[in-house]
C-alpha cells in the first residue's frame, strides 16, 4: 500500500453530510432568505390571481353595471364592489384580477422570447470563434442603439395596435440585453483553467459549451430574467398607458387603465390607486427574487 | 516602555446563521524600537488580521476587537477613525502584498505621497513634493524627480512596491507594519525589495513587523520570530535560537516540509499530515493536535499555556520536540582555558 | 520505443498583438517563446523553471497543443504532433496530461468529483461505465483521497485536496507524458510536500515522465533530474540538478540561485547575493543580442549587446547561453560593483 493509500485510510474528509451541488446550495440558500420567501409568494399569487381570475372575479370585466353610473360620480368601495366601479360601470376588482393575465403574458411570453433569441446569440459569440463574435456584437449594439420606446411606436405603426405588437417590442428590446450578459458571463468562463483542462483532455469544443461552460455561465443571466421580468410588466403597462397596448377597450390592461383615470384624478383616486397598486406589488416580487437570488449564486459566498 | 505593547488581543468575526469565529485568539508581543520582528504562518492563521487590528483597520460592523495595543503607552483600540488617521502613515505604516490596491490607480504616484506628506506634516507644496523625490530616489526609482507625475500603472509590480515602500517611509514612521511585501513578486525583484526595506530600517532605525509564510523571508529578515497557527502564538524565539532547534511540532513539520537549496536532493520532504482545515478549537485542547506527530492524550484535554522555556524564548506545548543534541565545536575554533 | 519521449526544436509563441476598432492590424508580437529547444527523456523529471514572463508556461501549453506554435516542431515519441488536428490531435491527447496551478479554477465547480475524474475516459470512450467507476474509485484513493469524496463538489475540499483531484484527473488515461504547470505555488507551505512527495511516488509507480514547471527553484531542484533556465522566451541553461547548483554558470542562474531565501539564519548571513539592476524587459520588445545583458552584472560591451549566446555544451550535458560562461566561472570577468551585497 502506498503512502497515499494510507493517507486515504485515515484522512477524514470534512464534509457535510448534506452535500449538494452549486444549485441545490443556491436553493437552500434561498429558502432561508425571508425576503426571497416573501418575494417568491408574492410572484406565486401573482401567477395564482392570474390563473384563476374567471374563478375570484365576482364579476365579468367587461360587464357594465350602468344603474350605478351618474354623471361626475364614481362610486367608491362597496360591498357588492369591493373596489368600487370604474368610469365606464364596470367592477374594479374583477379588471384589476383579469388584468393580471395581461400582464403575466405579456411579460412572460415576451421576455421568455427575447431570452430565448438573445442567449442564442450571447452564447454564440460567446463561445465561438472572434469574428462570430465581433459580428453579433455589433449587431447588438445596433439594436441597442434604437430606443424601446421608438421601437415600440413603429411597431404599433406598422402592425397596428395590440397585444402583440407590445410583446414583440419588449421581446425584441430583451434580445440584446441577454445576448451581452451571457456573452461576457460565457467569455469570463473561457479564461478559467477548467475549460483548459476540458480541452487537454480531448472533449469536444461542443460539449465543452454545453457541460462546462454553459452552466457556469447561466447564473446571472437567471438573475437577470428574474429582474428583467419586472421590467416587461412595467413597459407592457407603460406601453399600454401611452396607447399601443391592444385597441380594445374592453381590455383590462392595469397600465391602460392607470391612463385611462387620469382625467379624473380629483374625483376617483381610487381608481388610478389599484391598478397602480396592481403592477408596484407584482413587480416587487420579481424584484425581490431576483436580488435574493444573485446573492443565493454567487460563488463567492459559499461557506 | 517599547514601542508597541500588544496584550491578549482577540479578533472575533461574527458571521451569520454560524458560529462566530476568532481570527486572533488572544496573542501578546512587544515590539521595541528599531527591532525587526517577524510573524510566520500560513493562511487563515490570523497574523494578517493581527496587523489590521493593530492598525484599526478591520471593519467596525461584525468584528469585535478585544484586548490592548499600546503604542508609546497610548492605547489604539477603541479610538475613532479620526484619532487613527492620525496614527496611520505617520506613526505606524502597512505595506501590503498587492501593491496595486495600495496606490489610488487615478493618483499619480508624486500626488499620493505628498499628499501624505502634507497631511501628517503640513508642509507647503514645495517641501512636500522635495521630500517626495528623495523618498522616491532613496528607494531607487530612476530619475525621481521626473516621476512624480506618473502614475502606478506605469509602473512594473517590483517597481509599485518600491512606490509603497516609499510611502510607507515618507512620513517617517517609528513602525513598520510588512504583510507579505514580495509574495506576489518574482524571487529575483523579492531578494531586491528585502534588501531594500532591510536597508531603509536600519538606517532610520524604524522597527518592522514582517509577516510571511516564507521561514527563508524570515531567517533573512527578523531577529526575533513568531510562529502563528489557528489565532494564537505556538512558539516565539530569536531567530538563531529558533532556526537551530525548534521545539514546536508546528514549526519543526514546516522546516522539515520545505525543500532547501543548501541540503541534498535526495533529502525527502517530511510533510505535515492532514490540512490546515483540520484544527480543533482551542477550547477543546491544542489546535495543533490533529496533525501533530507528537500529540498525546493531554494535547486533546486543555489547550497548553504559553510558557517561557528559556530567557527570551516562549513554547505553547505539552510535548515539545527535544532540542538537538549538543555539538560540540570544531577544535581549531575551541577557546578553552 | 525509443528512450526520448518528447523533442522540441526551435519553439517559438508569438502572441500578435492587435490595434484598431472596426479592422483590426497586427502591430507587434509578444514573443513569449522565442526559440526553445527541450528533450525530455522517457521516466524522467524534467524541471523548467524561471520567473514570470519567462514563457515557461506557453511551453507547456504549447507541447500539449493548447496553444498553436508560430514555428519550430514538437515531436512525441517519435511522431511529429506540431500540425495534428481534429481526431488525430484528440487520441494523441491521451498520452500527455496536464495538472494546473490553481486548484480553485482547474475544477468545474458544478460538476461532482468523480464526474471530473471520469471524464477523461468517458470522452474517450475507454470503458463501460461501471468500470469507469471503478476506476474513478481506484484513482482517487491513489492520490490519497477517500472513494467518497467522488460524490462530492470541488468546494467542499481544501486547496491540497482539490490538486489531488486534478492529478486523478490527469492519471485516468494512463499518460506518458505529464505537464505540471506550478502544481504547488497555490498551496499552504505545509501541504506542499504531501503533493510533492505523491507526485514523486506516482512518478515510480507509473512510470510516468514529468514537465516540471515552476518558479520555484527549491522546489525543481527537489524533484527534477535535469533543470532548464528560461528567462525572456529563451533557455539559458541546461544541466543535470546536480550541476546546475553546484556550478551555476549562466548569470541569471546565479543571480536566481542567490535571491532564493534559505531558512537558515547562519546561512543566509553568510550568502552573497547576486541583486540584478532594472526590471524585466517586455517580451514584446526584446533586447538586442543577448535577452539578459541589460540587466547581467557580468556585461561586457563587447558581444553582448549585439551577439545573440548560442546554447552550448561546457561540460558533458551542461549547456549555458552565454558568451563568456567560461570566464565567469573561472572567475576572470568579476561582476559589477554593487551587484553583489553580503549576507
Amino acid at each position: 500500500m502506498s503512502i497515499a493509500e494510507v493517507e486515504a485510510r485515515e484522512l477524514a474528509v470534512v464534509v457535510p453530510d448534506d452535500t449538494a451541488g452549486l444549485w441545490r446550495e443556491a436553493w437552500r440558500r434561498l429558502r432561508r432568505n425571508p425576503i426571497a420567501i416573501f418575494g417568491m409568494a408574492m410572484i406565486a399569487l401573482f401567477i395564482l390571481v392570474a390563473i384563476f381570475a374567471p374563478l375570484l372575479a365576482p364579476y365579468s370585466p367587461t360587464r357594465v353595471d350602468l344603474t350605478q353610473i351618474r354623471p361626475g360620480s364614481f362610486p367608491g368601495p362597496s360591498a357588492e364592489h369591493w373596489f368600487g366601479l370604474d368610469q365606464l360601470g364596470r367592477d374594479e376588482l374583477s379588471r384589476i384580477l383579469y388584468g393580471a393575465r395581461y400582464s403575466l403574458i405579456i411579460g412572460v411570453v415576451s421576455l421568455s422570447i427575447g431570452a430565448a433569441i438573445g442567449m442564442l446569440i450571447g452564447g454564440l459569440a460567446g463561445a465561438g470563434a472572434r469574428w462570430v463574435d465581433s459580428v453579433l456584437m455589433r449587431l447588438m449594439d445596433m439594436m441597442l442603439a434604437v430606443p424601446g420606446l421608438l421601437f415600440a411606436i413603429a411597431v404599433a405603426a406598422t402592425l397596428g395596435r395590440s397585444l402583440t405588437s407590445v410583446m414583440i417590442a419588449i421581446g425584441v428590446v430583451n434580445v440584446p440585453i441577454f445576448a451581452r450578459l451571457l456573452r461576457g458571463s460565457m467569455l469570463a468562463q473561457r479564461e478559467q483553467d477548467y475549460v483548459l483542462a476540458a480541452r487537454a483532455v480531448g472533449v469536444k469544443p461542443r460539449t465543452i459549451v454545453m457541460s462546462h461552460m454553459l452552466p457556469n455561465a447561466i447564473a446571472p443571466v437567471i438573475v437577470q430574467g428574474t429582474l428583467s421580468m419586472a421590467t416587461a410588466i412595467i413597459d407592457a403597462a407603460g406601453l399600454a398607458f401611452l396607447g399601443l397596448g391592444s385597441a380594445d377597450p374592453g381590455v383590462p390592461e392595469w397600465g391602460r387603465m392607470l391612463a385611462e383615470t387620469q382625467s379624473f384624478l380629483q374625483h376617483a383616486p381610487h381608481l388610478a390607486l389599484f391598478p397602480g397598486a396592481a403592477i408596484v406589488l407584482s413587480v416587487l416580487g420579481f424584484n425581490l427574487v431576483g436580488d435574493a437570488l444573485r446573492e443565493a449564486l454567487d460563488p463567492k459566498l459559499r461557506r | 516602555m517599547a514601542l508597541l505593547e500588544v496584550r491578549d488581543l482577540h479578533v472575533v468575526f461574527k458571521r451569520r446563521g454560524r458560529a462566530p469565529v476568532a481570527a486572533v485568539d488572544g496573542v501578546s508581543f512587544d515590539i521595541e524600537p528599531g527591532s525587526m520582528t517577524g510573524i510566520v504562518g500560513e493562511s487563515g492563521c490570523g497574523k494578517s488580521v493581527t496587523s489590521l487590528a493593530v492598525m484599526g483597520l478591520l471593519p467596525s460592523r461584525g468584528v469585535q476587537v478585544h484586548g490592548s495595543v499600546r503604542l508609546d503607552g497610548s492605547e489604539l483600540i477603541g479610538r475613532g477613525d479620526e484619532d487613527m488617521r492620525g496614527v496611520r502613515g505617520r506613526r505606524i505604516a502597512m505595506i501590503f502584498q498587492d501593491p496595486m490596491t495600495s496606490l489610488n490607480p487615478v493618483l499619480t504616484i508624486g500626488r499620493q505621497i505628498s499628499e501624505a506628506i502634507r497631511r501628517h506634516f503640513g508642509t507647503d507644496e514645495d517641501e512636500a513634493r522635495r521630500r517626495t523625490a528623495e523618498i522616491l530616489d532613496a528607494v531607487g526609482i530612476p530619475g525621481a524627480r521626473s516621476r512624480l507625475g506618473a502614475y502606478p500603472h506605469q509602473f512594473s509590480g517590483g517597481m509599485r512596491q518600491r512606490v509603497v515602500i516609499a510611502m510607507a517611509l515618507a512620513c517617517e514612521p517609528s513602525l513598520i507594519i510588512a504583510d507579505e511585501p514580495t509574495t506576489a513578486l518574482d524571487v529575483t525583484i523579492q531578494a531586491q525589495i528585502l534588501e531594500l526595506i532591510r536597508g531603509l530600517v536600519i538606517e532610520r532605525g524604524t522597527a518592522l513587523i514582517m509577516i510571511t509564510h516564507d521561514l527563508g523571508v524570515v531567517a533573512n529578515m527578523c531577529d526575533t520570530v513568531n510562529v502563528m497557527y489557528a489565532g494564537r502564538f505556538v512558539e516565539s524565539a530569536e531567530r538563531y535560537a529558533l532556526f537551530a532547534a525548534p521545539r514546536h511540532p508546528y514549526t519543526a513539520g514546516l522546516l522539515a516540509s520545505v525543500p532547501r537549496l543548501d541540503e541534498p536532493r535526495g533529502t525527502r520532504l517530511m510533510p505535515i499530515r492532514g490540512n490546515p482545515r483540520d484544527v480543533i478549537p482551542w477550547s477543546a485542547g491544542c489546535a495543533f493536535a490533529p496533525r501533530c506527530d507528537n500529540v498525546i492524550d493531554r494535547c486533546t484535554a486543555a489547550a497548553p499555556g504559553l510558557e517561557e522555556i528559556e530567557f527570551g524564548r516562549t513554547l505553547r506545548c505539552f510535548n515539545p520536540v527535544p532540542p538537538p543534541p549538543e555539538v560540540p565545536p570544531p577544535a581549531a575554533k575551541r577557546r578553552r582555558a | 520505443m525509443s528512450d526520448r519521449l518528447l523533442a522540441v526544436r526551435d519553439l517559438r509563441v508569438h502572441f500578435p498583438i492587435k490595434q484598431g476598432l472596426v479592422m483590426e492590424r497586427t502591430v507587434g508580437a509578444v514573443r513569449a517563446v522565442d526559440g526553445v529547444d527541450l528533450d525530455i527523456e522517457r521516466g524522467e523529471t524534467l524541471g523548467l523553471v524561471g520567473e514570470s514572463g519567462c514563457g515557461k508556461t506557453t511551453v507547456g501549453r504549447a507541447i500539449l497543443r493548447l496553444v498553436e506554435p508560430t514555428s519550430g516542431s514538437i515531436v512525441f515519441d517519435g511522431r511529429d504532433i506540431t500540425h495534428l488536428k481534429g481526431e488525430a490531435l484528440r487520441q494523441m491527447r491521451r498520452r500527455m496530461q496536464t495538472i494546473f496551478q490553481d486548484p480553485f479554477s482547474s475544477l468545474d465547480p458544478r460538476q461532482s468529483v468523480a464526474r471530473i475524474v471520469a471524464e477523461p475516459m468517458r470522452v474517450h470512450g475507454l470503458a463501460s461505465r461501471a468500470e469507469v467507476q471503478d476506476r474513478v474509485r481506484e484513482l482517487l484513493e491513489t492520490v490519497g483521497l477517500p472513494a467518497e469524496a467522488g460524490s462530492r463538489y470541488p468546494h467542499e475540499f481544501s486547496g491540497g485536496q482539490r490538486q489531488r483531484i486534478g492529478i486523478a484527473r490527469a492519471l485516468g488515461l494512463n499518460p506518458d507524458l505529464i505537464v505540471a504547470d506550478e502544481p504547488v505555488s497555490a498551496l499552504d507551505v505545509s501541504i506542499r510536500a504531501q503533493v510533492l512527495n505523491l507526485l514523486e511516488e506516482l512518478q515510480d509507480r507509473f512510470s510516468l515522465t514529468y514537465l516540471f514547471v515552476s518558479h520555484d527553484l527549491a522546489v525543481v531542484r527537489h524533484i527534477s533530474d535535469r533543470i532548464a533556465v528560461m528567462y525572456l522566451g529563451t533557455i539559458v541553461e541546461v544541466a543535470s540538478a546536480d550541476s546546475l547548483y553546484e556550478q551555476p554558470l549562466h548569470p541569471y542562474t546565479l543571480a536566481l540561485l542567490s535571491a532564493i531565501p534559505i531558512p537558515d539564519p547562519v546561512v543566509e548571513q553568510r550568502r552573497r547575493r547576486i541583486l540584478l539592476a532594472g526590471d524585466l524587459p517586455s517580451p514584446a520588445d526584446p533586447p538586442t543580442g543577448c535577452r539578459f545583458h541589460t540587466r547581467c552584472p557580468f556585461r561586457r560591451p563587447e558581444r553582448c549587446h549585439d551577439e545573440i549566446p548560442a546554447l552550448r555544451e561546457i561540460d558533458g550535458g551542461h549547456r549555458v547561453a552565454c558568451h563568456y560562461a567560461e570566464q565567469i566561472r573561472d572567475g576572470e570577468i568579476r561582476p559589477a560593483a554593487g551587484a553583489v551585497v553580503e549576507g
